[in-house]
């Protein structure tokens, strides 16, 4: 071989051989398998006051024994690293937009995004106000930090860091307190940051005012009989004192509510195209998830004590969301799910009540239109400079870009064609509504771990900012209830007859000079609340929250159109007592109010038709002989999904493109329910239900029949309708599915899928649902709890706690939560971890 | 036969085990060092080749040691599922390119270093 072709061949086998660096088969990802394999032992950790002792049970959940909090915590930190570290790294890089340090150009735009929404400055905010304000959940936070340090430095210098840190050809950094908390403000900022007050200003201008009010009114059709606090919603003997139907009707859109001429149609038109900009910039999309809880009271239990269920809706990924921790110190014996990276138990109980949440729904980011000139902005009639953070953004192969972000006093800007629209949202204004972004939900998570009873339940929610929650709680007492905690700004506004209202939230964009601002957050006394309700149950799938004469007028509710409402309260009423068991079956129940609600009235709409063919009278054959479970191995969910999809789109497609809607931006499904039902010869349905529902029939089954063929028997829900658990890193070889899934969006098993016809011939599938399902009791003054999430406790796809939970979720069976004291108590041990601060 | 016919492979295995276990940098630098060793030590081309292969026995009989469980052969499927090549194809790129760029380097070294010892015996 000559020297000039060795070199070439040295060249080529080292330009292929780049892509398997990760390969190294010492210090490569074949580590992986030595760190899944983890066995026990002594852990040394600095800075531990007394010894630990984790006992790991055999589905991987750790039971963590100390003496003192912080050494608890500190063990907390650490398994979080060893099991979850990449996981915990890609989602605070995500939270404070640093991906494309690692990822590159490909997620620049959501680093882009992040950096000015700013939840990262808040974080920074909110770690400096509890070193001030609350030096003991500061020094948990840092005794977590320091725990997850301690695994980082330990995976590291034995080469074992998880391989897809191998395969991107990184390491992570030291661990910081702030990183913690921007993972929990983004999981509240993809929970409470909402953007409709955007759409529905952009509808407004596209569609005009009427057709927003009837297509997405204030309050859902349907949706008044079935309120999270029961009642007409008078707090304390306050309530409203204006006629709530009256404030429902009218134009919200209107200059007396905004400031804001949308008859202006220059304006009009261009605060339209800002939106859309916006809209393309944060891909605004209807959002899947939602949340299920419901509690009964011991006169409506088997138990004999009160019993709680929940199961919030999140996306399904792997590693999963949650991690499975049960901790016990001299404070609290407390068990439950935890976000890998933050070092509380968000939905559990411990020996004296029981937790659980959703999602509150109500509204808490307000839009503002700024008035700009220069570098200042107008302000309550002064001209102030804008406040310019600059931000450095490296992308991975690119080196740094500089982004500028601009904030008024309402919060970041997004500026377009010379119109200037700024965000307020609670999480990043803080609990003082001082810009700072500080809010106190660490403070509240922590005093709940240590809550004796429901009143130091409701005493530790009191520092509950955002997201807002429905919280569920039982307790050893025999209480039961659901509270409503978190900021809900309110604003006074006057209506056109001159009388003032508080009002919360909005449904438009606002005038930013200064006339509409908040006035202040509901009082915590006033948040809505129901606690042992006489009827012997609550229930709080995400649904409207409270009756209309709640003192607070509620306008921007975005709430879930009701159908897991309607149906849980059907349940909770077929029965006087309940079981665990049947709580379970209810979680898994895939009936859906919508099908029932709608489907004889739209059969009955085409019957007289003679022009059937024997495709469609097969399939509405189906849908005669339906129980309205959307199983996956039925026809009828497939026809009725496919038939409500087309009348959708021959309702609203050419409407709504005429008049330059850009998106699918289609009503809630209450809305079309209530149309068949209500107003069947509405203009949506060019005056005739009958013939919409006609032609809607065709196109469904012929859409059907090119997608699954023209056999009817063979469009089993479960061909359309498949879930897929995807990895964070969307590689298929680590996702689960996709698999045949029961439910639909609107049923309490809960699997988010669109009503779109296209799903047919792309690839849709479910990637949201119950990412946790407990269900706990207190009979006889002990807890009883069970809970199952879909994936494992662990990040390593060849550890056996990769995805082992996910066959007992999809088959809908939870595993016993016990609440052992002393570590030889803890049923099924696999190994036992012994933590010392030094070695011995 | 004569000492270099020994301290050549003998080398060459050594460096392949400490630049593969003792060395943080990527696998292919462990290949040029045996590769360079081979090539500095052995006269003769087909020596230096061979010593080279004898420096892939450590990196090939740490890789069969991976694979020899379930767990690492479910890793290199996913490794191979992740990069839509058979799990064979993986594991032979893998001790070919080794193997590959040690030879090359030998080669490469081997030459130039009989051109210099060449050089200096006619100046000599």
């Amino acid at each position: 071989m000559t020297v000039s072709v060795s070199a070439l061949v040295l060249a080529a086998l080292l330009q292929i051989s780049v892509p398997l660096q990760a390969m190294h088969p010492v210090r490569g990802v074949w580590t992986e398998v030595e760190a899944a394999g983890w066995k026990g032992g002594e852990v040394v950790l600095e800075g531990l006051g007394g010894r630990v002792t984790a006992v790991v049970d055999g589905r991987g959940v750790p039971h963590v024994f100390a003496e003192d909090e912080r050494d608890a915590f500190r063990v907390l930190g650490y398994l979080h690293a060893r099991e979850r570290l990449w996981q915990m790294d890609v989602q605070r890089r995500l939270a404070s937009g640093r991906l494309s340090e690692v990822l590159g150009e490909a997620a620049f735009n959501n680093d882009l995004l992040m950096r000015v929404i700013g939840l990262h400055r808040s974080a920074r905010n909110t770690v400096s106000w509890l070193e001030r304000n609350s030096p003991e959940v500061y020094s948990l936070l840092l005794a977590y930090t320091e725990g997850v340090n301690a695994a980082i430095e330990e995976l590291r210098s034995t080469g074992r860091l998880p391989m897809t840190f191998k395969l991107l050809n990184y390491e992570p950094e030291p661990w910081r307190a702030e990183d913690s908390i921007v993972w929990a403000k983004y999981m509240a900022w993809t929970l409470t940051g909402f953007w409709y007050p955007l759409l529905l200003t952009y509808l407004a201008i596209k569609l005009g005012p009427e057709d927003v009010a009837e297509l997405y009114p204030v309050r859902h059709y349907y949706s008044g009989n079935v309120t999270v606090v029961p009642g007409d919603g008078s707090v304390g003997g306050e309530s409203l004192d204006v006629d709530p139907e009256l404030l429902m009707g009218l134009d919200w859109h209107s200059e007396w509510a905004t400031g804001i001429d949308l008859n202006d149609r220059e304006l009009a038109d261009r605060l339209a195209s800002l939106i859309e900009r916006v809209a393309e910039f944060a891909r605004i999309a209807p959002s899947e998830l939602g949340s299920n809880n419901w509690v009964v009271g011991p006169s409506r239990s088997a138990t004999g004590g009160p019993i709680l269920a929940d199961d919030p809706h999140l996306p399904l990924n792997l590693p999963s969301l949650w991690y499975e921790v049960h901790l016990v110190t001299r404070e609290y014996n407390v068990r439950g799910v935890t976000l890998p990276g933050v070092p509380f138990v968000i939905i559990g109980f411990n020996e004296h009540v029981a937790w659980g949440l959703t999602n509150s729904q109500i509204g808490v980011t307000d839009f503002y239109l700024e008035t700009v000139e220069g570098d200042r902005y107008l302000f309550r009639g002064e001209w102030r400079p804008l406040q310019r953070v600059e931000e450095v953004i490296r992308v991975r192969g690119q080196g740094e870009r500089r982004v500028v972000v601009n904030l008024t006093v309402h919060g970041p800007l997004f500026s377009y064609g010379g119109l200037h629209v700024s965000l307020k949202w609670t999480g990043n204004s803080g609990f003082n509504d001082d810009g700072s972004g500080v809010t106190r939900e660490a403070v509240a998570a922590h005093k709940l771990m240590r809550a004796r009873g429901y009143r130091d339940l409701l005493e530790a929610l009191r520092y509950w900012d955002v997201p807002s929650q429905n919280w569920a709680f039982v307790d050893r007492d025999g209480n039961y209830g659901i509270i409503v905690p978190g900021l809900f700004p309110y604003r006074v506004v006057r209506l056109p007859d001159g009388r003032e209202v508080r009002v919360i939230g909005s449904r438009s964009v606002l005038d930013g000079k200064g006339d509409h601002e908040w006035a202040g957050f509901v009082p915590y006394e006033r948040v809505p609340k129901t606690v042992n309700p006489e009827r012997g149950y609550a229930a709080a799938p995400n649904q409207l929250t409270v009756g209309p004469r709640y003192p607070y007028f509620v306008l921007a509710g975005w709430y879930d159109p009701g159908a897991r409402a309607q149906r849980i309260h059907w349940l909770l009423e077929s029965k006087t007592t309940h079981s665990i068991e049947d709580f379970v079956r209810y979680q898994c129940d895939v009936v859906l109010w919508f099908a029932r609600a709608a489907t004889p009235r739209l059969v009955s709409s085409v019957e007289r038709f003679g022009d059937l063919d024997d495709r469609e009278r097969r399939a509405l054959d189906e849908l005669r002989r339906w129980d309205y479970s959307m199983s996956r191995d039925s026809v009828a969910p497939t026809v009725f999904w496919a038939w409500f999809s087309a009348l959708y789109d021959e309702a609203f497609r050419r409407p709504f493109s005429e008049r330059g809607v850009k998106w699918r931006l289609y009503p809630p499904e209450s809305t079309l329910v209530y149309l068949i039902n209500e107003r069947p010869e509405s203009k949506w349905f060019g005056g005739d239900l009958s013939v919409a529902a006609r032609r809607a029939l065709r196109a469904a089954v012929d859409r059907l029949s090119d997608a699954l063929g023209s056999d009817v028997g063979g469009w089993k829900w479960g061909t359309v309708h498949r879930l897929r658990i995807g990895h964070l890193s969307s590689l298929d070889a680590l996702s689960i599915g996709p698999l045949p899934h029961d439910g639909s969006s609107g049923t309490l098993l809960n699997a988010g899928f669109p009503y779109d016809l296209k799903a047919l011939r792309s690839r849709v599938y479910v990637t949201s649902g119950p990412s946790w399902r407990m269900v706990a009791t207190f009979s006889n003054g002990r807890v009883s709890a069970f809970g199952v999430y879909p994936g494992g406790q662990s990040e390593s796809p060849v550890s056996p706690h990769y995805s082992d939970f996910f066959g007992d979720w999809y088959g809908c069976r939870l595993y016993p939560l016990e609440l052992p004291a002393k570590p030889d108590e803890v049923g099924n041990p696999a190994f036992t971890l012994t933590f010392s601060g030094s070695r011995a | 036969m004569r000492m270099g016919s020994f301290v050549g492979p003998l080398a060459s295995l050594l460096v392949g085990y400490l630049t593969l276990f003792h060395l943080d940098a990527p696998w292919q630098l462990s290949a040029l060092s045996v590769g360079v060793t081979a090539g500095l030590l052995c006269r003769r081309l087909a020596v230096a080749a061979a010593s080279s292969l004898l420096g892939t026995l450590p990196f090939v009989t740490v890789l069969a040691f991976r694979i020899s469980d379930a767990a690492g052969r479910r890793l290199l499927e996913l490794i191979a599922s992740i990069s839509g090549l058979p799990s064979l194809a993986i594991l032979g790129l893998l001790i070919v390119s080794f193997a590959g760029i040690s030879v090359a380097t030998s080669s490469i070294v081997g030459t130039v270093a009989n051109v210099f010892s060449s050089r200096r015996r006619r100046a000599g």
